[in-house]
């Protein structure tokens, strides 16, 4: 989105091609937008229960197995930053595949390292070859866990880095961190998550954030 | 247009490195090229007190490096020494005992860090640099050594000082972007 005075444009056009900033003079950009904004995918899709994309972006959804946010990730922003407020039917690991065209890479091109803090416990653990990446995990019992969901690059055409920083509420209150990567050096414009087993529910926004 | 968004674009007002190449972008961010050093000047004002800082970058060569940070003003270090604490959490595969704390001349202990082995995403959350109190930091990493790697750390700055930007000095050079963003007011 672009300004042209006090007035808010979706779509600039010079001829038939699309405007992304505005200059004064030779090197100052007028504006290329908000420096972080919501994104909203063009569509979403998902498996078991209901979900639902709202009119700025957020996707509410209840009892899923899996869901698809298509066209998220653009040109516009390098890297993003994706909130969870969510629980899981049972205490379950939440995985993500990155995605093109409606089509998830279920490929061995996903490495995740895991970092626990419960209590007096400290633990880790990585796999390697993994047919998806790692967000967090959400807690089965009342109490929603929060996510934020650190994306690095995925747009671009090269492997991606991602981290999830969480409070679980497995076992009342822990941390269930993951540091994820993707190997191939593709461009993604979606991703889906889902549990291992059981169902999802809450919300999810996705951030754009400009380089 | 009314800026209404919770965070803003904190261009440099000038940028210096050693290495190939860095440049302001058109957002405001960096882009920069097998640099070894990178100082972001003007990133911090009074306008906002508190920041957050993107970094997605590489190692040019194999191996990891550490990024070690200083804060500047006027485009000076402060290199005063013992002012810079920084303690690490290193968690890779089923060892977290890598940590380290360290009381230097800069931010510079065993993370962050910037891998060779792939892509790697930095958030930096600093508190307070502008104002004149110690400055607190916080990365938040996802590195790609061995796969996937987390190494992370918290810092403080115990100088009173107002600064307005920070340098990066690495042992080996990178490439990628940063971009500083102040949370609004």
């Amino acid at each position: 989105m672009v300004a042209l005075g006090s007035t808010l444009i979706d779509t600039a056009k010079f001829g038939s091609n699309d405007v992304t900033a505005f200059y004064l003079g030779s090197n100052e950009a007028w504006t290329a937008g908000e420096p972080a904004e919501l994104i909203k995918p063009t569509s979403i899709a998902n498996s078991g229960g209901s979900a639902t994309l709202g009119t700025n972006g957020q996707v509410t959804f209840s009892g899923v197995t899996s869901l698809s946010l298509n066209e998220c990730f653009t040109a516009d922003f390098d890297n993003y930053v994706m909130t969870f407020n969510a629980k899981a039917s049972a205490n379950e690991y939440i995985r993500f595949r990155m995605r093109s065209s409606g089509t998830d890479d279920s490929g061995s091109n996903y490495t995740h390292q895991y970092l626990l803090a419960g209590s007096t416990t400290i633990a880790g653990a990585r796999s390697t070859g993994a047919s998806n990446g790692t967000i967090g995990i959400f807690g089965g019992n009342a109490s929603p866990s929060a996510n934020t969901f650190y994306i690095y690059g995925p747009a671009l055409a090269q492997p991606t880095a991602s981290r999830g920083v969480s409070i679980s509420t497995v076992s009342t209150i822990r941390i269930d961190d993951f540091a994820s990567t993707h190997s191939l050096s593709t461009s993604y414009d979606g991703i889906t998550f889902f549990p291992d087993a059981n169902n999802i529910t809450g919300s999810v926004a996705v951030y754009g954030v400009r380089s | 247009m009314a800026n209404t968004g919770m965070l803003v674009s904190m261009k440099p007002t000038s940028v210096d490195h050693s290495g190939t190449s860095a440049s302001v972008n058109n957002n405001g961010g960096v882009d920069f090229s097998a640099v070894t050093s990178l100082s972001l000047n003007g990133v911090f004002t009074s306008d906002y007190d508190n920041y957050l800082m993107v970094i997605n970058a590489i190692k040019d060569v194999t191996g990891n490096v550490t990024l070690g940070t200083r804060l500047s003003v006027g485009g000076v270090e402060d290199s005063t020494a013992n002012s810079y604490i920084m303690q690490s959490l290193i968690v890779s595969g089923t060892s977290y005992t890598n940590g380290n704390r360290t009381t230097e001349n800069t931010w510079n202990t065993r993370s962050p860090v910037i891998a060779n082995a792939g892509w790697n995403g930095l958030t930096y959350h600093i508190y307070g640099p502008y104002l004149t109190q110690p400055t607190a930091i916080r990365a938040v990493t996802g590195i790609a050594t061995s796969g996937a790697y987390i190494a992370d750390a918290a810092g403080t700055h115990n100088q009173s000082t107002s600064y307005d930007g920070l340098s990066f000095t690495i042992a080996s050079s990178i490439t990628g972007s940063v971009h500083v963003f102040g949370y609004r007011e």
